[in-house]
């Protein structure tokens, strides 16, 4: 079995506990308006428009297959801005014993990893695959999910990761539905179920200028408060990209939504 | 004579820069040395450098002195007994300091201030108070950066509250290291990073392997180096390897002609530096130090130091493109090493019996550079702006800091959102260390205080130096000169997520701007 790989990074000091290596997964189930990897949503479908446009010949086709050479890449992207499927085909396909090697030269240096996207439960059996893989060989593992997993796979997946980090978008389901493209009621369910087997690192919200997230703050804040109010609860300022250049919420709302956390029950918020 | 009048004029110079700017003058009116024209002339054509130390050495570069043997027995000439109280240890250490000569007139070495104060820790209220005392007459009045004082490996209540204080009162001096091995526990280890973070000290030291080169009685002293306590090294001469690379015709010949050459007479130079301060100067018969055992002429040993490595192996194989230079390449980095190692073997080949501490060798030492350094990278770092990935960065610096038992550092800069996460940094020093990385020094990029090469100086007493401002420390103008020979500013920041944005997101933002 292989995995649709984005990318992995040797280290991070935001994606959990100590210094990870983090794994972006291709392919993820919502869309949502600020994605900042947009190009992570949607798998490759080998259309091969990209490949006139790659000016260092790192792109080319083979049986119907986009191949991409890493070493003639400059990273100019210019296939992704061109991709009419706002896919990326740079991606690789790894099996789980490639990612373990990746992971044991740089063991020393690291707390353990974690598993991100796009959206990494979309890879589901490839997920649990490498999470089992992970666990043999007393490697920490967290997925960084948006928690939108049918209850019974995300029961199961649990298992097999030390902490999952889950994303609250916005609580109002119709604004989740508008920013999202999905429902929430399965993020809640999902999340809840995690705090209550102990399986939460954090819970993050991005903080986007359109929306209001009082209510958000305040639903989440008791939600952590009423299972462990240790749980993380990370703010996450929107910050312009790419194309999206709306401006940044202010420091002050930052710091109201934080001591808003703080007033209904949790103990540990990060603004990042 | 021009020069001493300007020095007297000189209206940026405070009066012990004066003081000590006018001795050096002086000195430098003899020649007792007698160098040979090929010294003088590799001198002259900057690939040797003895790093001003001046015509007439009459004091070792670094004297670490034994101060646990001082904490027992006080001193008879400085007329002070053994200490029972904080208070008086703390007045102790003050008092010797101020009289511990170096090339700067600075003691380079403060001792293991956490051990020397750890027996007298009984309030620990009072001795916060005390210690922060400690350090701020040490900042005001010993006005050096090469100022340096060491703690660990173990956990103390002295070392904890040495952390605490200089997170709170981020002075530039003394410089710090942390010695750290598998006997450091996280709690002291995160609460170094956490004051690293802020105060861009302490270095991480390789306590195992400094043990493996010295033994347990070692110090760091000065910008980072690794030397005997209770001695210290008479003298530290640099070598430019770049500069050397420029005599050779091919890399056979620099390694097999060239580089031997530079390194005989380098070793002249430094005999003939040693010869006149332990037979001629009297040092070692005059001073109290001596005299009363907190030094032994038996524990001084000698630097040789080298510096560019860099630029040599990338003129050697006329590297262009940064895929082709040092960090970067293979080939480049298996030829750093190759050259290292030779010149191991080529100073090992030297014998000056005034060395027994190390087996009359002179120890390798990756120099840091100094002001007018241009386009000349420290020791055998990656020069700043190429450095690669940062774990590729941390293997290979490790492969080459072996080498330099007397002293080697590389250092990292952190985005501010290391601070949020101080275990990030631990777990990244704990492999590096495993791999070998004998110092690791680190700062947060947007701080006031930063370490330039091997040194802390702050951004803002920069600015009042640059605007004719006079400055407490002097070496706040190196800090000027270098930051600007360096571009230190450049240095590769280690960012919280993103080496290098390849995604979508940072591409769309380079093409959108563009």
């Amino acid at each position: 079995m292989f995995g649709v790989i984005n990318k992995s990074l040797n280290h991070s000091s935001v994606d959990g506990p100590g210094n990870r290596l983090v794994i972006f997964f291709q392919g993820c189930n919502f869309s949502c308006s600020y994605c900042h990897n947009p190009e992570t949503i949607k798998v490759c479908n080998n259309c091969g428009i990209c490949i006139a446009h790659c000016s260092s010949n790192a792109l080319s086709m083979k049986d119907k297959k986009i191949v991409w050479n890493q070493n003639l890449c400059v990273d100019c992207g210019k296939c992704i801005l061109v991709c009419p499927n706002s896919s990326s085909p740079k991606t690789q396909l790894l099996s789980v014993s490639d990612i373990i090697q990746q992971i044991e030269k740089v063991q020393h240096f690291i707390s353990g990893i974690t598993i991100s996207g796009g959206e990494c439960t979309q890879q589901y059996y490839f997920l649990k695959e490498l999470l089992i893989a992970c666990k043999q060989q007393n490697i920490s593992a967290f997925i960084d999910t948006n928690a939108h997993l049918e209850f019974e796979k995300m029961k199961e997946l649990s298992q097999y990761f030390d902490k999952a980090m889950p994303d609250v978008k916005i609580y109002s389901n119709h604004q989740h539905r508008q920013l999202t493209g999905k429902a929430n009621e399965l993020v809640f369910q999902n999340i809840e179920f995690l705090l209550q087997a102990h399986k939460v690192h954090e819970i993050r919200s991005v903080i986007y200028p359109e929306f209001d997230y009082t209510e958000t703050i305040e639903k989440v804040s008791q939600l952590i408060a009423s299972y462990d109010h240790r749980v993380i609860y990370k703010l996450i300022k929107f910050r312009p990209h790419g194309l999206n250049n709306k401006k940044s919420p202010s420091d002050e709302i930052m710091l109201f939504l934080k001591t808003r956390a703080e007033h209904f029950g949790c103990s540990n918020i990060i603004i990042s | 004579m021009d020069n001493i009048l300007n020095i007297i004029k000189n209206k940026q110079l405070t009066h012990e820069q004066k003081v000590t700017s006018l001795s050096r003058e002086a000195e430098n009116t003899l020649d007792v040395l007698h160098l040979s024209p090929e010294i003088k002339e590799f001198m002259d054509k900057d690939i040797i450098c003895d790093l001003f130390e001046g015509n007439a050495p009459y004091r070792p570069r670094y004297i670490l002195p034994d101060y646990e043997k001082f904490m027992k027995q006080g001193s008879a000439f400085l007329k002070l007994n053994a200490p029972t109280k904080l208070y008086e240890a703390v007045n102790n250490l003050l008092i010797l300091y101020k009289h511990t000569p170096s090339i700067t007139n600075f003691p380079v070495f403060l001792g293991e201030i956490d051990k020397l104060l750890e027996p007298f820790i009984d309030d620990e209220k009072e001795a916060y108070q005390i210690i922060k005392l400690f350090l701020t007459h040490i900042d005001r009045t010993l006005t050096d950066s090469f100022v340096h004082a060491n703690i660990g490996p173990e956990q103390t209540k002295a070392g904890m509250l040495i952390l605490k204080a200089e997170a709170e009162l981020v002075n530039s001096i003394p410089n710090l290291t942390l010695k750290y091995s598998e006997k450091t526990s996280d709690t002291f280890a995160l609460e170094a990073i956490k004051t690293g973070l802020t105060a861009a000290k302490p270095y991480f030291a390789n306590h195992n392997m400094f043990v493996n080169d010295f033994g347990v009685n070692y110090g760091i002293a000065s910008c980072y180096n690794g030397l005997p306590t209770g001695g210290g090294a008479y003298t530290l001469s640099r070598i430019n390897l770049k500069n050397l690379s420029f005599e050779s015709s091919s890399i056979e010949d620099f390694l097999n002609t060239i580089l031997p050459k530079g390194v005989t007479l380098m070793c002249e130079m430094m005999d003939k530096r040693i010869q006149f301060l332990v037979n001629e100067s009297g040092f070692f018969e005059s001073n109290f130090l001596i005299e009363e055992g907190l030094a032994l002429k038996e524990r001084f040993t000698a630097m040789f130091g080298i510096h560019g490595l860099a630029e040599c192996v990338n003129h050697l194989i006329k590297a262009n493109q940064l895929k082709e230079k040092f960090g970067h390449n293979k080939m480049a980095d298996d030829l750093g090493l190759q050259i290292i190692k030779r010149l191991e073997k080529e100073v090992n080949k030297h014998n000056n019996s005034h060395c027994k501490i190390s087996d009359n060798k002179f120890l390798l030492h990756a120099q840091c550079g100094i002001g007018t350094d241009v386009c000349t990278t420290p020791g055998c770092r990656i020069p700043v702006g190429e450095e690669p990935e940062l774990l590729d960065q941390i293997m290979q610096a490790a492969q080459l800091q072996k080498y330099f038992p007397a002293g080697t550092s590389d250092i990292f800069t952190f985005d501010d959102m290391a601070q949020k996460n101080p275990q990030f940094v631990l777990d990244i020093i704990k492999g590096a260390m495993k791999a070998d990385l004998r110092m690791f020094s680190f700062y947060t990029k947007n701080n006031d205080l930063i370490r330039i090469t091997g040194y802390l100086v702050k951004r803002s007493e920069m600015e009042k130096y640059k605007n004719g401002e006079r400055v407490l420390h002097d070496t706040v103008e190196l800090g000027v000169t270098s930051s600007e020979s360096f571009n230190i500013d450049d240095r590769k920041l280690i960012e919280s997520e993103k080496e290098k944005d390849t995604s979508a997101k940072g591409c769309l933002e380079s093409l959108t701007k563009a």
